[in-house]
């Protein structure tokens, strides 16, 4: 049964991850090579602000658009829970997510490969975004399954995207508290990897000053906000409440 | 062994401040084809779906086929074929894509009875779902409503939005369907000519609550309407046992009532022993339950021209 809504899932959203992933990795892959400006901000810029507003065009897709569609109506007439359903969802917009940013790490690769750029710390930057990015698209999904239709998802997602840019500006200008005590927050990890990216620490304390805040940030916030709503879709509780 | 396929009591559900349902007391038996009647906004949609579990009600209970709605309605919705109204399916899907899609949700699912239908109603395999008629659309979901083999099947305006011609070709064949296999049919309509040949049962759902319940030869049999000449009424209130509706033609008043033996010896102690009895067809009978007169207590000729005025 989860194998079919998998399935369905995958087949609904693939067309656009498939233009969200030429689009980020593509231009991550010109700006390694091109190397208009430099190449970290710019890598900075694609991966963060890119990658937050095409995730939210896959997050906002599936929900919604069921419902304005009168599809769900369809799906929830079969023997299936409402949490199976959900689950499916998160699952394939998370799964997308990761496979978005992994295309970004291996267009970044091949363009610096090509340009002869050591670019081998794109993946350790890719990887804590990619949480973070994971993190919201649990966070906005935790709030879209209350919206009734696309234009309005497109609305609070939007609202969202921009109350998630000032936050992170705000926390940037607070880089030491963001770093160390924002944890609970989905872009923990991209504070930890922005202050430590170009924080004063040097060897032989590398690794306990600029390694591993950015790790306990990337795990405490895959913890938090990535295994845990996927456990708690999957819990016998909210099976009662959602039946 | 449960010998009523749905069971409610007291069932209530509320959207907002509005009340939908108002305390739903209902009875069907297994074997039986039912047809719920009622306007539009009556609350039709919403006892189907608060039956199949597809939405949370506030207060009362409700059982099909012996399983309570709120324990199993996963359970529930794995026996039952459903068939909500304007029916919206996954564009983008084949006909075979989706009836393979769907039967991978049941554990029971018998695709020679899929093959044999999709034949019958001439769904071509690689025609996209977007692409099909509306009547096409149509005989598809009843198709997936069917091809698990269900001990209910719940139908909910399916007729909504096809053409006449569609319309009854569509009911031929849901006639012929569900006849064959002796299953219980649970139909909902406001198209009351849909209903009259299909249910041997029939409920009328009036502002949230069912007014009447009834097998639908005795309704047709219990509720009649007496014509009574109009100088021949007497002007101060006369008491009517069952009455239903009054209404002036010409120089005759159409009384409907459901007691007629009460009706006429009530007739016969105002000395009007010149009526004539009528039958209804389940078309004026709903009219009459509900938006007919239903006071049920006394009325006088005056009131009936001054309503028939108003």
């Amino acid at each position: 049964m989860m194998r079919a809504l998998l399935w369905k899932e995958f087949r609904e959203q693939a067309e656009r991850w498939l233009l969200a992933t030429i689009l980020l990795a593509g231009t991550t892959a010109l700006l390694v090579h091109a190397r208009i400006i430099s190449v970290r901000e710019s890598l900075v810029t694609v991966l963060l602000l890119g990658g937050l507003v095409l995730s939210i065009v896959l997050i906002i897709a599936p929900l919604p658009s069921e419902i304005s569609h009168r599809t769900l109506d369809f799906l929830l007439a079969r023997p299936i829970e409402r949490r199976r359903i959900l689950l499916a969802k998160w699952i394939i917009g998370a799964a997308s997510i990761a496979a978005m940013y992994a295309a970004c790490c291996v267009g970044g690769l091949i363009a610096a490969w090509s340009a002869d750029t050591d670019a081998l710390w794109l993946l350790p930057m890719a990887g804590p975004v990619c949480v973070a990015m994971l993190a919201y698209h649990s966070l906005f999904f935790l709030a879209l399954p209350r919206v009734r239709s696309e234009l309005d998802a497109a609305i609070y997602a939007f609202f969202l995207a921009v109350i998630t840019f000032i936050w992170f500006a705000a926390m940037t200008s607070w880089m030491p508290v963001a770093a160390y005590f924002g944890h609970l927050s989905p872009g923990a990890p991209i504070f930890a990897m922005l202050y430590n990216q170009k924080g004063p620490p040097e060897p032989p304390h590398e690794f306990s000053l600029r390694v591993l805040p950015t790790l306990w940030s990337t795990l405490l916030t895959g913890g938090l906000w990535v295994i845990a709503p996927y456990v708690w879709l999957a819990r016998p509780r909210f099976r009662r409440r959602f039946p | 062994m449960h010998t009523d396929a749905i069971q409610t009591s007291g069932l209530c559900k509320r959207f907002g401040r509005r009340e939908v349902l108002k305390g739903v007391e209902l009875s069907v038996p297994a074997g039986s084809i039912f047809g719920l009647l009622g306007r539009n906004g009556a609350g039709k949609s919403t006892l189907i779906k608060a039956m199949l579990g597809l939405l949370k009600f506030e207060a009362g209970q409700c059982r099909v086929l012996g399983l309570d709605v709120k324990a199993d309605p996963v359970g529930i919705r794995a026996r039952v074929g459903y068939m909500a109204e304007n029916q919206t399916m996954y564009a983008w899907m084949s006909v075979r894509q989706i009836i393979d899609w769907v039967g991978r949700f049941y554990a029971v699912w018998d695709k020679s009875l899929a093959a044999e239908l999709q034949g019958q109603f001439g769904l071509d395999d690689l025609q996209k779902v977007g692409h099909l008629s509306k009547g096409q659309t149509s005989k598809l979901a009843l198709l997936l409503a069917l091809a698990h083999r269900p001990e209910l099947v719940v139908l909910d305006d399916p007729t909504l939005g096809l053409d006449p011609i569609a319309r009854k070709d569509f009911l031929r064949e849901v006639i012929g369907q569900l006849q064959q296999r002796g299953i219980t049919v649970f139909f909902s309509s406001h198209l009351l000519y849909e209903i009259e040949p299909i249910c041997d049962r029939i409920g009328i759902l009036d502002d949230g609550r069912i007014i009447r319940v009834g097998v639908t030869d005795a309704l047709r049999e219990q509720v009649k309407r007496v014509i009574v000449s109009v100088p021949e009424l007497p002007m101060s209130p006369l008491a009517i046992p069952g009455l239903l509706d009054v209404q002036l033609h010409g120089r005759a008043a159409a009384i409907v009532t459901d007691d007629l033996p009460g009706t006429r010896s009530a007739l016969a102690n105002a000395s009007l022993n010149h009526a004539e009895v009528e039958d209804l067809n389940l078309d004026e009978i709903f009219e009459a339950y509900v938006i007919g007169r239903r006071s049920g207590g006394p009325f006088s000729l005056g009131q009936t021209a001054e309503a028939a005025a108003s």
